[in-house]
């Protein structure tokens, strides 16, 4: 922050007025999830033409340097043909193999994938089915949108504080889950799990890859249903989109790139958090590197709510030069399933490895109900400190209630973690419950106070407190080095 | 008296072609900006509104290629701060209110009480406008001098004179509350 001039040094308590209060870390994760999803679904068009230009350097694995909307013409075919044409040919007899675009899949099992390119067409906007994939795992699914109106998202204010509720998201017109679905001849409906971005056309075409879960076997026929166009206003463009598609045994050879599996899994670790890229897929000129946080007591299930990687990441190659990465679009999913997992693309050859891999920034929350009762018998003087030192462990992160202090209207609760940065503690009055507080360290150190009002202490002689999650990141960044060798 | 210098525009210049980097101007600026705002409005609920409405505008802004005022973003993102806030007085058609109910901050010493903390919102709000958006810009949203200067197109001396002068009269009027 800004240096002040002595003239204009602040007094504490003048200080504590002006930085209050925190950001609700629900709030910050909140806006950043909208701010993703906005930036996601803004039209291509409405890019400015200098910035539109590196729409082009995207290097997702799915679109390399091709024109999108040429993909989406080409169907599974085009995609199998570049992957014959990148000159990289692998053994297809691995256990999981990666399909562009698609995701990867057990070749184990039986697959099966669509028997024609399906097209709607409403109001000169096209959606086209462009290839399907169903596996025992789970079944996806890309699809287009082509000619779009450039003034589709006009309307409404287009910073409207609350977006997701008045345009279309994720297929829906509120913004819930089941916007879009598959739908089986029997009734059965399969919400979408999750989808990625597979790039933007010239104009205003796009693509996207949904998962679904599993298809039972022995159906081959599901209709696509989407409620609207995502980003538009209610009646703005075409709703209602609905499109019968059938699936038919995979009787190709159907070529994959290899997903290697590291081969070392003993890691040494001494119960501290690391990071692990279990995976690497050579895909032309880069390395898909898939991986997972392990916290340090992996043994207690804890419950990780999300991890935030902040964008602080780096690879580095051989000679320690930092290496380019991007999220692929198509294997968005395999971090959307579990939340504690990464995904990234490097532009890295056999010759960058060993690479390091560093990761700051992450962080999670472990929630659970942890009650506490406060007996206004420990406070016999306002502002006295009543040393608790409770060692809790909610959703199996470890915490330490260090202390509260009651100063009449106000209770001060002192958290501290070892070895982690407190990034926020959720707690609330049992009897009251407009009463949850959510603190958010400011300097991100070890210990946090939160802050509630002790009303109900002092009408009641004691409180009951819910301790519901606490927010953690490890002090340091977490590191890996991935070395060829370890991976077959 | 300036602010580190940083890597803003790079950041800027990826936002178009990586997604992840409005995340890193986010995360920087959105306590200052959310400071800012909470100062105005005087609630959290207001507060995190137009903070949304701030980031969201500026993104698309970025993506638009609006912004143009190279090495100088914080000050184009604190003047999409002011006019959606003064749009926001202007939809509601009311002052700001000050609550202080809503501020039962975490403090490390426990030597402030919450009189102190009532008796600065009360003198802050017996301020002029203006002094109340100098103290503000500079105290709440940490600007340096030379941005505020750049935000309300005034000379930097005399936005510095001017902040001197606030926060004088804001002491003097506790001085005076103690009394």
């Amino acid at each position: 922050m800004n240096k002040k001039d002595s003239g204009e040094e602040l007094t504490k308590a003048e200080e504590e007025w002006f930085h209050s209060p925190k950001v609700r870390n629900e709030f910050q994760v909140d806006l950043r999830n909208r701010l993703i999803h906005f930036q996601k679904n803004i039209p291509s068009n409405e890019i400015s033409r200098e910035k539109q230009k590196g729409w082009n350097l995207f290097k997702w694995p799915f679109m390399g340097h091709l024109n999108p909307s040429k993909l989406a013409g080409g169907g599974l075919s085009l995609l199998l043909a570049l992957v014959l044409l990148s000159g990289v040919v692998y053994a297809v007899s691995q256990y999981a193999g990666y399909i562009p675009g698609l995701g990867i899949v057990n070749q184990d099992s039986p697959l099966r994938i669509l028997s024609s390119v399906q097209t709607q067409t409403k109001e000169g906007i096209q959606l086209k089915i462009v290839s399907a994939l169903a596996s025992q795992k789970n079944t996806s699914i890309i699809y287009s949108l082509k000619g779009i109106p450039s003034n589709l998202y006009e309307g409404n204010a287009p910073l409207d504080p609350s977006p997701d509720k008045q345009r279309c998201s994720d297929g829906s017109k509120q913004g819930l889950r089941g916007g879009i679905r598959l739908v089986l001849p029997d009734g059965q409906r399969f919400d979408a799990l999750g989808s990625g971005s597979l790039g933007y056309g010239q104009e205003n075409d796009y693509q996207k890859v949904i998962f679904f879960g599993e298809l039972p076997e022995n159906v081959n026929s599901a209709t696509f249903e989407m409620d609207c166009i995502e980003g538009a206003l209610p009646g703005a463009a075409p709703e209602n989109w609905s499109i019968p598609m059938t699936l038919k045994e995979n009787l190709e050879d159907l070529k994959t790139f290899p997903v290697l599996k590291r081969v070392e899994t003993n890691i040494q670790r001494d119960n501290q958090a690391t990071i692990v890229v279990s995976d690497l897929i050579p895909f032309k000129d880069q390395y898909i590197v898939l991986g997972k946080y392990i916290p340090e007591n992996q043994d207690k299930e804890i419950v990780i709510s999300g991890i935030d990687l902040n964008g602080k990441v780096s690879f580095t190659d051989v000679n320690g030069d930092p290496l380019q990465y991007n999220i692929p679009g198509d294997l968005q999913f395999y971090s959307q399933e579990d939340k504690s997992r990464f995904v990234y693309i490097i532009d890295a050859k056999p010759a960058s490895f060993p690479i390091d891999l560093q990761i700051a920034g992450i962080s999670y929350y472990c929630g659970g109900s942890i009650p506490y009762t406060v007996q206004l018998s420990d406070f016999p003087a306002n502002n006295e400190i009543h040393r608790v030192d409770k060692n809790i462990e909610i959703g199996g992160c470890k915490t330490k209630l260090v202390s509260i202090v009651n100063n009449g209207p106000t209770l001060s609760l002192m958290f501290e973690t070892e070895g982690h940065k407190v990034t926020g503690v959720n707690i609330r009055d049992v009897n009251d419950p407009k009463s949850i507080q959510t603190t958010i360290s400011k300097n991100f150190g070890t210990a946090v106070n939160v802050q509630m009002s002790a009303a109900n202490l002092m009408k009641d002689h004691q409180m009951q407190l819910m301790i519901d999650g606490i927010g953690l990141s490890p002090l340091q960044p977490l590191s890996a080095r991935l070395e060829l060798k370890d991976y077959q | 008296m300036e602010n580190k210098p940083t890597d803003d525009e790079y950041w800027i210049k990826r936002i178009p072609i990586d997604p992840s980097a409005f995340e890193v101007i986010y995360d920087r600026y959105l306590l200052q900006v959310y400071r800012y705002i909470y100062r105005k409005v005087g609630n959290q609920a207001e507060a995190e509104d137009l903070t949304s409405i701030v980031f969201l505008h500026a993104l698309e802004g970025i993506l638009k290629g609006q912004y143009a005022s190279r090495n100088k973003f914080l000050a184009w993102l604190f003047s999409i701060v002011r006019i959606k806030t003064a749009d926001h007085f202007r939809e509601r058609k009311r002052m700001p209110i000050v609550s202080f109910d809503d501020e039962l901050e975490p403090t490390d010493g426990h030597e402030i009480t919450p009189g102190d903390l009532r008796g600065l919102s009360k003198c802050y709000s017996g301020l002029s406008s203006s002094e109340q958006e100098l103290l503000a810009l500079r105290f709440s949203a940490d600007l340096d001098f030379k941005t505020i200067a750049l935000i309300l197109h005034k000379n930097t001396a005399a936005v510095k004179m001017a902040t001197y002068r606030s926060l004088d009269k804001l002491r003097k009027r506790m001085e005076g509350s103690d009394e």
